[in-house]
Order: C-alpha cells, then sequence, then structure tokens
C-alpha cells in the first residue's frame, strides 16, 4: 500500500476515533496521556495479533512486536511487563492548566498577606489571570484555559470579571471511573476505621465531628467557603507535619512501614 | 554580679516567696540594653538614647501616646477592612468581601466606609491609601474589590517601630497579668514559643508552612471578637480592646 493510501485509511478511521477523543476530553486525559494509552493498547494487541497469525501459543519476541508496531524493543518490553494502561511518565506531567493551578497557589505574586491563593482580575488589573496565565503556561491563550478550568469546576466566576481557584490539582468533576474509583476509596478508608474502632476500642484511630449547627440556607455557601477554607489550610498544615515526622532519622530506621492520612468530610445530615 | 552568682540567685528565686531584687535589676538593666540596641539599628545615636531615657524616666515625655498617633491612619484603614470582612451586609453570595461601588448607593459602598472610618478624607484618597498598603484594588473605574484583609508595614521603619512599641506594650501587659495569676495553669493567659535551632533553608520553609496557619488562627479569633462585641448584650457593657498577637522570629 502507498503512503497515500495507508495516509488515507487512517484518515477514514479518524471518525471512529473522534467519540473516543472527546471522552478523553471529559474525563480530563491529556492528548499525551491519550497517545500513550493508545501506544500501550497497540502493542498489547500487535502481540496477540502476531501470536494468532503465527498459529503457535508462543508469545511472539519482543523485537517482533516492535519490528510490526514501530515502538522500540526497549519500550515493547516495558509496556508488555504491565496492562495496557497510560505510562507513570505521561501521567505525571499531568493537564497542562494544572501548571496554572499550581503557580495560582505557590507564586507570591498571586498570593495574599495569609499565603493563599486571591481572587484575581481576567485581565484588567495585574496581576491577573491573563498574566498567570502568560507567565506559567505561554503559548496558551487565556480564555481557552480560563474555559477549561471553568468547565472543570477548578475556577468560580465572580461578579465584575473576577475568578477565585477552587482547588490546586487539575481533576474533572462529575461521574467518571476515575472519580467513581475515588469515593469508593474514601469510602472504603471511612468504613475502615469505623470497623476497626469496633473491633478494637483499645487502640482507636481518630474520629471525631462537630456538633451539627443550624443555619439558613442562604448562608450555606458562606458556610461552605469557611469550612473549605479552614480545614484546607489544616490539612495541608497536617500533611507537612506528618511528612516531618515520617521522614525523620529515628522513624526511617524502624522496620514494618504502615500508611497513615487525614480525611475531613463537610456533613449536613 | 557575675553571670554565675546570678544563675545561682535566680535559681533560688524560684522556690524563693519573694523576688531576689538583685536578680530583677539585672533583668532591667538587660530589656533596657535590648531596646537601647534595637532603637540604635533605627539609627538614633547614644547621646539622643540618653537623653530620651532621661527625660522618659522623669516623665517628661507627655502623657499622649505617640504610637498611637503614627499607627492612627493604618489603625482606621485596619477598622475599615475588618468591618468589610466580618459585617454580613459587605460580603457576597459566597461569603467573602464583596466588590463594592465607589459611590453612595441603595446598598453597601466603599464611601460609606471610607466616611465612617476616614471621616476628614475624600473616598479617592481613601483608595489610594488602601492601595500604596496593597489592601484593595480598584475594579474599572467605579468598583473596589479587598485584595489583603491586613494592613502591613513592612519597609516603613517608623510604622514598624510604633507598631513595635504597641507589640511590647502588650507583651508587657499579659506578662504583668500572668506574675500576678496564682496558678501557672489556666489563669494565665496564654503565652506560649516553640524553639529550635534551624537552616536558613528550613527557616524559609517554616514561614511558607506556618503563614497561613496564623492567619486562620487570628482570622477565627477576630471573628469571635467581631461577633460577641456586636452582641446586643456587650454593647450596654464596659469595653477593653482584648485579642491575640502571633509572629514569627529568629534569635
Amino acid at each position: 500500500m502507498g503512503r497515500g493510501g495507508k495516509a488515507g485509511l487512517a484518515r477514514a478511521a479518524m471518525s471512529a476515533v473522534e467519540p473516543l477523543v472527546e471522552l478523553f476530553l471529559e474525563l480530563g486525559i491529556t492528548s499525551p496521556e491519550a497517545e500513550s494509552l493508545l501506544r500501550s493498547v497497540f502493542v498489547h494487541k500487535a502481540r496477540d495479533w502476531l501470536a494468532k497469525s503465527a498459529g503457535t501459543s508462543a508469545a511472539p519476541s519482543d523485537v517482533r512486536v516492535s519490528l510490526v508496531t514501530g515502538v522500540h524493543r526497549n519500550f515493547v518490553r516495558r509496556i508488555l511487563a504491565e496492562p495496557p494502561g497510560i505510562s507513570a511518565a505521561r501521567e505525571q506531567k499531568g493537564h497542562p492548566a494544572g501548571r496554572v493551578l499550581e503557580a495560582w497557589h505557590s507564586d507570591p505574586k498571586y498570593l495574599d498577606s495569609s499565603g493563599k491563593p486571591r481572587d484575581l482580575s481576567e485581565r484588567e488589573q495585574e496581576p491577573s489571570f491573563h498574566s498567570l496565565v502568560l507567565e506559567h503556561l505561554p503559548g496558551a491563550s487565556p480564555g481557552m484555559v480560563l474555559a477549561e478550568l471553568h468547565r472543570a469546576g477548578l475556577v468560580q466566576l465572580l461578579s465584575e470579571h473576577r475568578l477565585r481557584v477552587r482547588n490546586r490539582t487539575f481533576r474533572m468533576h462529575g461521574i467518571s471511573p476515575g472519580n467513581i474509583g475515588e469515593m469508593g476509596a474514601h469510602a472504603r478508608e471511612l468504613l475502615q476505621t469505623l470497623t476497626h474502632n469496633l473491633r478494637q476500642p483499645e487502640a482507636p484511630r481518630f474520629c471525631d465531628s462537630t456538633h451539627s449547627v443550624e443555619i439558613d440556607v442562604a448562608r450555606l455557601p458562606i458556610i461552605r467557603d469557611l469550612i473549605a477554607r479552614r480545614t484546607g489550610t489544616f490539612l495541608t498544615a497536617m500533611e507537612q507535619e506528618l511528612t516531618v515526622v515520617a521522614g525523620s532519622v529515628r522513624s526511617r530506621r524502624a522496620g514494618k512501614r504502615v500508611r497513615v492520612g487525614l480525611t475531613a468530610v463537610e456533613t449536613e445530615p | 554580679m557575675t553571670r554565675k552568682a546570678i544563675t545561682r540567685r535566680a535559681r533560688a528565686a524560684l522556690t524563693a516567696k519573694s523576688d531576689d531584687k538583685a536578680v530583677l535589676e539585672a533583668l532591667a538593666g538587660e530589656l533596657l540594653s535590648v531596646c537601647l540596641a534595637t532603637l540604635k539599628t533605627y539609627g538614633l545615636s547614644a547621646g539622643k538614647l540618653v537623653e530620651l531615657a532621661a527625660a522618659a524616666s522623669s516623665g517628661a515625655t507627655g502623657r499622649k501616646s505617640v504610637f498611637s498617633a503614627v499607627l492612627a491612619e493604618a489603625e482606621c484603614l485596619a477598622n475599615l477592612l475588618n468591618k468589610w470582612v466580618e459585617n454580613p451586609s459587605y460580603r457576597d453570595t459566597t461569603g467573602r468581601p464583596a466588590v463594592l461601588p465607589l459611590a453612595k448607593g441603595k446598598g453597601c459602598s466603599f464611601s460609606a466606609l471610607a466616611q465612617e472610618f476616614f471621616p476628614t478624607w475624600s473616598v479617592s484618597d481613601v483608595v489610594g491609601f488602601g492601595a500604596k498598603t496593597r489592601v484593595i484594588e480598584r475594579i474599572g473605574r467605579d468598583k473596589v474589590a479587598m485584595i489583603n484583609s491586613t494592613v502591613l508595614f513592612t519597609g516603613n521603619a517608623s510604622l514598624i517601630l510604633a507598631h513595635l512599641i504597641r507589640s511590647v506594650r502588650r507583651l508587657f501587659s499579659t506578662g504583668d497579668f500572668n506574675r500576678r495569676a496564682r496558678s501557672a495553669l489556666l489563669e494565665g493567659w496564654p503565652d506560649r514559643t516553640s524553639i529550635v535551632a534551624v537552616s536558613d533553608e528550613d527557616f524559609t520553609e517554616f514561614v511558607k508552612f506556618i503563614r497561613p496557619q496564623i492567619s486562620d488562627w487570628t482570622e477565627m479569633s477576630n471573628r469571635w471578637l467581631f461577633q460577641r462585641s456586636q452582641s446586643p448584650k456587650s454593647k450596654t457593657r464596659k469595653k477593653r480592646q482584648a485579642g491575640l498577637q502571633v509572629f514569627v522570629f529568629r534569635d
């Protein structure tokens, strides 16, 4: 098949990929992550296809898979060692807009005197969201980045074209496999603590709550904002204190290690 | 008196019923030298300081507080911000200080705040002062937003010195109360210190780590006090300024 023919077929097949790309966009999967996932599926599928074509049960060599897929044999070995998925290297890079969120939470220019991210004007007053994007994600259109962050529920649009950041990390909201998995993990952690406390009341894990306070429903956004700010600050401090304690020389010498964390949840019974 | 003798007598004073006058005198001397050494860093000569100390000792410096006068404008701005933060009618639907129109209208406005706390100033002067101290910013031509709820004195020697005097007075007042308290446990006012030797890098990290915590504690304290001071019961009672002051230090 000529080069033009191959390109033509690939273009025709694109229409089948488009809905998948749309789904990836909804799930917050970036192009490098999708490419890594596609490469992984490609390599796994090629191995199965080669084995089937040869009519043997023996797996084809990494070199053969490499020849068919065009992926270097070292990568083929690495990819085949795990089930198909996004490579850790790609996943760690995260969504490009994540760089904007990180800078909004750490660049002193965009923090208030308490060290927390300040509300920004869209572009009128420096420092603005516009300057933040230009500095930390050069080449990207601030309008597009804002639309993306707003769609993901990470930036709140206030009156007078002012913006408030709501989270430090890029994560799409709504029902998605990742979010459902996270919900399951949180529920499991809470149930594990509660059942542990039932079984071993002499060595309980911390589990406490405040008394519920009745408020006017109109004040709910204010209370939610207060809870989010106070608890966020407290959890950050706890995380840093735990990290310092866990990293101390004495504790590194200890043998068996366990994972310890803390979760705070707002309740509205 | 030698250092060794002071240590011995200070230890004895821990169990004695009355304080050792010689130890108190040595401590008073040290306090004065700490103050004088600090004031020298502000460019005051030793001779001038002796002159000022003599005037202060004889009570010739007058009763009017100089630091209050120096801090008066910053204090007014702090009170303006406090109302903007704490009064529910000045908050937006998310509970944060609302963007305010400059001109007086039907609802809340920056003009109303400016007039209440800076009665002799023009609104534009108050906006200018707020922008200079980086607590407010203009939104378009006719609105302002709060960007910081704390008036910082960083970079201004006379404001910092006035602030120091106020802080020292507060610290003395707490110390004075605590030296009279019978039990150190719950009768005294809280006065806590955390101190460990750390590197420059760790100290920088520490400041970054502790800043939001300190801000939250002071905000919580402020909210509690403000709401209590506004309650109908409290309005008729005699009041005195009270609060919490936290700062990071390095010896």
